[in-house]
């Protein structure tokens, strides 16, 4: 019996074989990345409300995008607060204000993080009324 | 969202462009920062206001440069000696690696600027050209070009796609993987052309 490896087999050959297939699949998980994203609405201009649309700055911000990680100083430029509003409104004592993580400032004064962001976000909501 | 970013988010928000640079440098020393995604959440902040887009660009252009240019220079001085070292000079001698060598020289503007797109191609290209010895004027004009498309290409993508940014940088990033996967086809199906065309030509003139 002839155990002789086709001609094509070769090492090359078979690098560029996985190539085409790693291609195809790659283009795949692109092509399905990019329709469900659509679906989802990333690509839609109606995702954020009206009155965002006219807004200065090129990516609106909204209340509920608010997160632990976000500084005092970053929110109050964001939203256009007073430098020392959230220090007042929130009774914040701490020294590094506005310099100061969330999750920092709830840590360190034994606050449950989730609470905490929820009064953030209301301290903001109810400047911006 | 991963914490490993949004620790390195606070401390954007901190410490400001100097915690951008460092992010950038980092992370082109082959150290494990998320550059990119910093790079894209920064620009997200200057859409919001909060940076000024143009000295986003220019920091991260520079961070990345630096690192790029300073792990090209460890691989060329010390690439050998510590790959030697370590046992790993077979592969260094190989035919495959000598092959990989004289194909960067040859096309070393191609192969730096376009690597500029995917963080571990970048890192590879980097210290195979110092192991190469590429030139480094040549090295260093060819990373200050692509960084600089690398970082305003995704720092566009924060800046107008703000909150939505990370699912855009990965549709992008999957681009640039289908991008990268076709150059590399097209790559081996050029060589494959050229060596068929020295076995002939070396069966015709022994003939």
């Amino acid at each position: 019996m002839d155990n002789k490896r086709p001609n094509w087999l070769t090492g090359e050959n078979v690098v560029i074989f996985i190539l085409i297939i790693a291609c195809a699949a790659a283009f795949w998980w692109l092509v399905s990345s990019i329709n469900f994203s659509y679906k989802s609405g990333y690509f839609h201009p109606q995702r954020y409300p009206r009155e965002y649309l006219n807004s200065t700055t090129t990516v609106p911000f909204l209340v509920s995008d608010i997160q632990l990680w976000m500084t005092f100083d970053y929110l109050n430029k964001v939203f256009g607060l007073p430098q020392n509003y959230l220090k007042q409104s929130m009774n914040i004592q701490d020294g590094r204000y506005p310099n100061l993580q969330l999750n920092r400032y709830a840590e360190l004064n034994n606050i449950n993080a989730q609470e905490f962001i929820k009064s953030v976000r209301s301290a903001v909501q109810a400047y911006k009324k | 969202m991963d914490v490993i970013l949004q620790q390195i988010l606070s401390f954007i928000l901190l410490y400001k462009y100097l915690a951008l640079f460092g992010v950038a440098f980092l992370a082109s020393l082959a150290l494990p920062f998320p550059s990119d995604s910093a790079i894209v959440a920064a620009s997200a902040f200057a859409g919001q206001g909060y940076f000024n887009i143009g000295l986003v660009i220019l920091i991260a252009s520079l961070g990345n440069i630096s690192g790029d240019y300073i792990g090209y220079w460890v691989s060329r001085i010390y690439g050998r000696p510590i790959l030697y070292k370590i046992g790993l000079h077979k592969v260094l001698d190989s035919k495959v690696f000598t092959w990989i060598e004289s194909e960067v020289r040859v096309h070393s503007g191609v192969v730096v600027l376009l690597s500029r797109l995917n963080v571990f191609v970048t890192l590879t290209v980097n210290i195979v050209a110092g192991l190469s010895r590429m030139s480094s004027k040549l090295f260093l004009l060819y990373i200050v070009i692509g960084e600089t498309i690398q970082v305003i290409i995704i720092a566009s993508i924060g800046y107008f796609f703000g909150s939505n940014w990370q699912t855009i940088y990965g549709i992008f990033g999957k681009f640039t993987l289908v991008l990268f996967l076709f150059a590399a086809l097209m790559f081996a199906l050029a060589h494959k052309k050229a060596m068929e065309r020295i076995i002939e030509k070396r069966q015709l003139s022994q003939k």
